[in-house]
């Protein structure tokens, strides 16, 4: 368990890194910008003037994400100890868990709550919405749960057409949620398709994020799965 | 590492064997204490100095 631990915690490091500096080169100029134009409306200042300055924002942001990839890593390490009898495809494991790990943290929530473009205004304050968005991800875990318990049965049962179609089954739920479920953000000046092009950014961001745990998870996973010599502790290099 | 365990139910078991009430009893306070600090934290320098993050990773809040 700490063996699992421990490798997801670096597993974590090395794809926190990844993404903080995907957020400092990529996420935060673009936020910027695109804050920038939707305040262009009102003249030239912020309409809300933050606390801190853009490069401060831009540096805390990047050692969040940091951050987000270790505590990330960290849940996945433990929940692949727990779980990994449970789960189907043999060495593509970490990949599956990482998948379900996607679906729960991020995808559910998006399904009511999507990313918000800069710009956009949410429709309800936090009080409904932080709830909301916990209750999204314990709703997220369920499907996971279902999805690939599903498959497994299925698939066992009824050979591999079955279980893929049962595993779809809970997915495709959560999909007709984000149809039914009312909007959650107003106004916005950005043009549709480039909210539409933010909203594919954060989400291939998050799911990289979590490709990425899998991939070094797997390859810090096998000396402490074969219990072999000196298994090669990944010191995540600090340079950022 | 047990290898032998085979089943989610027996990992459970055996982390529940393994982790002395103490120890996990620990990590639970220490879970806790930085969740407790990191609401402290919710204050708006912190809060609007992970704007960007918040935003780039899609979660709630603005």
């Amino acid at each position: 368990m700490i063996d699992r631990l421990r490798s997801g915690v670096a597993a974590g490091a090395i794809a926190g890194l990844a993404y903080g500096l995907f957020t400092w080169l990529v996420a935060s100029p673009l936020i910027h910008h695109l804050e920038h134009l939707a305040s262009h409306g009102g003249d030239h200042g912020h309409d809300a003037a933050p606390a801190v300055g853009e490069t401060a924002t831009a540096v805390v942001s990047a050692g969040g994400g940091v951050l987000w990839g270790v505590l990330l890593g960290a849940a996945f390490g433990v929940a692949y100890h727990l779980f990994e009898p449970a789960l189907p495809g043999g060495a593509l494991k970490p990949y599956v868990l990482a998948g379900t790990g996607f679906l729960t943290v991020s995808v559910a929530p998006w399904t009511v709550l999507p990313p918000a473009t800069p710009g956009m205004e949410p429709l309800y304050g936090t009080s409904l919405r932080v709830p909301l968005y916990l209750g999204l991800i314990v709703l997220g875990g369920l499907v996971a749960a279902t999805s690939v318990l599903g498959h497994v049965r299925a698939s066992r049962t009824r050979g591999r057409g079955a279980g893929i179609l049962v595993a779809s089954l809970p997915l495709a739920a959560l999909g007709l949620l984000s149809v039914v479920a009312p909007p959650t953000l107003a106004g916005g000046g950005a043009p549709p398709e480039l909210s539409a092009a933010f909203r594919w950014l954060v989400g291939f961001s998050q799911a990289g994020l979590w490709t990425l745990i899998a991939v070094a998870f797997s390859r810090f996973d096998r000396p402490v799965g074969r219990r072999g010599a000196g298994s090669p502790t990944a010191t995540a290099r600090g340079a950022d | 590492m047990s290898t032998n365990s085979d089943t989610v139910a027996d990992r459970f078991a055996a982390a529940g064997a393994r982790i002395d009430p103490l120890t996990a009893l620990t990590a639970l306070a220490l879970v806790a204490a930085l969740g407790f600090a990191l609401l402290f934290l919710q204050d708006p320098l912190a809060h609007d100095a992970l704007h960007d993050f918040r935003h780039g990773a899609g979660i709630v809040c603005h």
